[in-house]
Parts: structure tokens; C-alpha cells; sequence
């Protein structure tokens, strides 16, 4: 997939990062084969894997694996977060925080709303944490100054308060309220 | 559980094409999204989607919180003081201070609608004190609202309300007996009077609601300095303490 054709700028890039002995550049160019639970395959570098915390530990217990079945993660979300991951490796080689900016920005405004949502729970299970947070704050941006029926129908969430619950909670939550304009 | 909750979901709808799978998050992701919203009006909004958006969007886990003790320090949302956390707070925020010892509180401004809660079971078990030499423990300029606290002050008001809508619930307020017994009072209001104050920050309703609420010792328990008058005064005696429930308000 995609990973062929990205590998060898990244390759390039890591072997001039670290000009040293043979082991150390050679590190970087082994594969590890990742397994989403509708059995596509993922080969990824390995700088790429060792950002999953979940894959890093899957390792450090298992040493002499070399495919990482991930039960819980199917193939589209797994894709995109590689995609991030490779982009924030090449940011780490070479710190540009206006242009990693850019692209996390990128990153989240050209998704879908489900791709959005169905990202989080990989992100989450791979505890990738600089994922997350761009993941969630850009979830929390489409919420943002939005009415909530706006957002129930914009998640197609059904209401389960009953019309006493609902005026209840407006009276409880009223003291914030005082002195906020009306949408 | 992750399957359950889906299982549920699809009983519900079954070929929804508007379908989004934002409730198969657990609570831990849906909590950071909630974090990264302003309290007004976005988190109170979503408390309205549904109950499980209510239980998590107002979830202690979102408050901030006083706490003394150095371990919890490095946590984030955990303030060494009430003044840091209300500086750091924003607008909607809820502020638990930690039961147990005596919280210092010195001319603190609130200038933003906050709600100042106590982290014990009982009012007495989380103190706010004023020191001698400060007008008031507390200062409101906006609204706010206060529960499960005690509030002492030894020379002073504990709660100087000069402008918003003050809500006291569940709390103690104690003014120290001796020496200077007629200088202090427990609540002063100087809301709708000539002050520079409530006319720069100019707010409708002014007014101060008590519930439940002790308060001893002060030359009176309110005093009024602006154009609200005490209204709607109940009290009930229990066998120990005597509780108010009243309102300041405008006639």
C-alpha cells in the first residue's frame, strides 16, 4: 500500500539523521508487519511502530515476533494514524513547530466526521498521545458554539431525557447562564 | 463493554446512514474531548445531548481542584491555592477544594461565574479562612455559586457581593464573636449602589440567593449598602444550628 511508496524518503531521511556505526542505520530500515482485525497487512518501518506505545510494549515482551495482530483495529482508521505517525517522525528529525502545526490542522480538517470518530479509538488503543490530542481538541472544535440539538443530530444521538429531566438540568446548570446571551 | 454499547446502539438504529460512532468512545476519550470544550456555554451544551453526555461532561474528573497536600500537585488541574486555581479557571469552571485544613482566602476577586464546591461530606470539613487585616474572604463580581464550604473570617465580611447573582447553598458562614464583634458581618451586598464597580461591569439581576445555609456571629448577617433589600427570609431551628434560607433582591 501507500507504506511502499513513502518508504524510501523516509529511509533517507533517518540514515541522515544518524550517520553512524552499521547497527544504528540499520535499525531504522527493518519492517514490522502489523495485522488489522479485518486482515489487512501493514508493513511499517520501525521508527513508524515504536510510536504505537501499545505495538513498543507488544515488543519489548515479545521480542522475536515479527507480526503484530491488532484485534481491535480495523484497516481505514489504521491507515490514516500510519500516515500521521510518519509525518510526526519526520517533524521529530527535524523540528519545525509552525509546520507540524500546519499539517496536524491539515490532518484533522480534511477528515470526515466519522473518520474523526472512528480514529480516536485507535489512537486510543495504540496510545499514540500527540494523536489524541489533536483528535479530540479537533472533535471538541466541531462542537464548539453549537446548540444541542445541532449536536445530537450532527452525531445522531438520540435524546433519552424526558422533557422534566431536560428543564431540571437547565434549572441546576441556570446559574451559569445568568448574564450569557441567548443563541 | 465496548461490544455491549455497540450492540445497543444498532438494536436502536438499525441502517442509519447519519450514523456516528462518537458513542462507541469510552468514557476516558469522550472526557478529553468535553476537556478541550469552554464550560460556557459548550460543556453545559453538551450535558444536554443525553444522560450519558451529562454524567461525563459534569464529571469531577473535568473540575479543577484546590488541593494542600504536595502529592497531588503534579496533576494537572491541581492548584496550591484558591487564588491560583481561580485565576486559572475559566469561565463555567467548577473548583472542588480539598476537605481538611484551613484554606487561605484574602480579598480573592471572582470576576468570572465560577462554582466553588467543598470536597467534604459536611460543610465544616472545608474551611476558607479570612485573616484579620482583609475586607472579605471572597469578592464577587460575577455570578457564582458557592456549596459545601465554610467560610470564617476574623475581622471583615466572609463574602463581599458587589455585583451577579450570588448562589450560597449548604454552606457555613461564621464571623469571629470578639473583639470588634460590630465591624464585621457575614454577607455584605454593595450591588446597585454608586460604586465605579457595578457600573462598569454592569450585569441584570443582581441579587444574592441563600439556601440552607449557617451563619453566626457579625453585627448582622446582611448588610446591605446598594439598592437590594432582604427578602423571603425562612429559618429553620434544628436542635443544634439554626439555618437560613433567604434572598437579596431587588424590590
Amino acid at each position: 500500500m501507500s507504506s511502499s511508496t513513502d518508504s524510501p524518503t523516509l529511509t533517507t531521511e533517518t540514515t541522515q539523521l544518524s550517520p553512524q556505526p552499521d547497527t544504528e542505520t540499520a535499525k531504522p530500515t527493518k519492517k514490522i508487519t502489523l495485522k488489522s482485525s479485518d486482515n489487512q497487512i501493514f508493513e511499517v518501518e520501525e521508527s513508524v511502530a515504536m510510536e504505537f506505545a501499545t505495538v513498543k510494549s507488544f515488543f519489548e515482551d515479545s521480542p522475536s515476533t515479527d507480526t503484530v495482530p491488532l484485534p481491535n483495529v480495523t484497516a481505514k482508521p489504521l491507515s490514516q494514524v500510519i500516515e500521521f505517525c510518519k509525518e510526526q517522525i519526520k517533524f521529530k528529525a527535524n523540528p519545525d513547530e509552525a509546520q507540524k502545526k500546519k499539517y496536524n490542522a491539515e490532518f484533522v480538517t480534511e477528515k470526515s466526521d466519522k473518520d474523526l470518530v472512528d480514529m480516536i479509538p485507535v489512537a486510543n488503543y495504540l496510545e499514540i498521545k500527540d494523536l489524541l490530542d489533536v483528535l479530540n481538541q479537533a472533535v471538541a472544535d466541531r462542537i464548539e458554539n453549537k446548540s444541542v440539538e445541532y449536536v445530537r443530530s450532527f452525531f445522531g444521538i438520540d435524546n433519552d431525557f424526558t422533557a422534566e429531566e431536560e428543564a431540571a438540568l437547565r434549572r441546576e446548570h441556570a446559574w451559569a447562564y445568568e448574564g450569557v446571551d441567548e443563541d | 463493554m465496548e461490544e455491549q454499547g455497540k450492540q445497543k446502539k444498532k438494536d436502536k438504529k438499525p441502517l442509519s446512514s447519519s450514523f456516528c460512532p462518537i458513542n462507541n468512545l469510552d468514557d476516558g476519550c469522550l472526557m478529553h474531548i468535553f476537556n478541550f470544550l469552554s464550560p460556557i456555554p459548550d460543556r453545559y451544551n453538551t450535558a444536554l445531548v443525553c444522560h450519558r453526555w451529562c454524567h461525563l461532561a459534569c464529571h469531577p474528573r473535568l473540575w479543577l481542584r484546590v488541593e494542600q497536600s504536595a502529592k497531588y500537585l503534579s496533576e494537572p488541574g491541581v492548584f496550591p491555592s484558591i487564588e491560583k486555581a481561580v485565576s486559572a479557571a475559566r469561565p463555567g469552571d467548577t473548583i472542588l477544594i480539598a476537605s481538611g485544613g484551613r484554606h487561605l482566602a484574602s480579598n480573592i476577586q471572582i470576576n468570572k461565574p465560577l462554582c466553588l464546591i467543598g470536597g467534604g461530606e459536611l460543610p465544616d470539613e472545608t474551611t476558607l479562612l479570612c485573616s484579620r487585616g482583609s475586607d472579605s474572604a471572597l469578592e464577587f463580581i460575577s455570578t457564582c455559586k458557592l456549596a459545601n464550604l465554610t467560610v470564617k473570617a476574623e475581622l471583615g465580611c466572609c463574602l463581599l457581593h458587589r455585583s451577579g447573582r450570588l448562589t450560597i447553598d449548604s454552606c457555613i458562614l461564621q464571623c469571629e464573636e470578639n473583639p470588634l464583634d460590630y465591624l464585621s458581618c457575614p454577607i455584605i451586598s454593595t450591588a446597585g449602589g454608586n460604586e465605579a464597580v457595578s457600573s462598569a461591569v454592569k450585569t441584570k439581576g443582581d441579587r444574592v440567593s441563600v439556601s440552607q445555609t449557617r451563619i453566626e456571629g457579625g453585627a448582622k448577617a446582611v448588610l446591605t449598602n446598594g439598592d437590594l433589600t432582604l427578602q423571603q427570609v425562612r429559618v429553620i431551628y434544628a436542635r443544634t444550628f439554626v439555618y437560613f434560607w433567604f434572598d437579596v433582591d431587588s424590590q
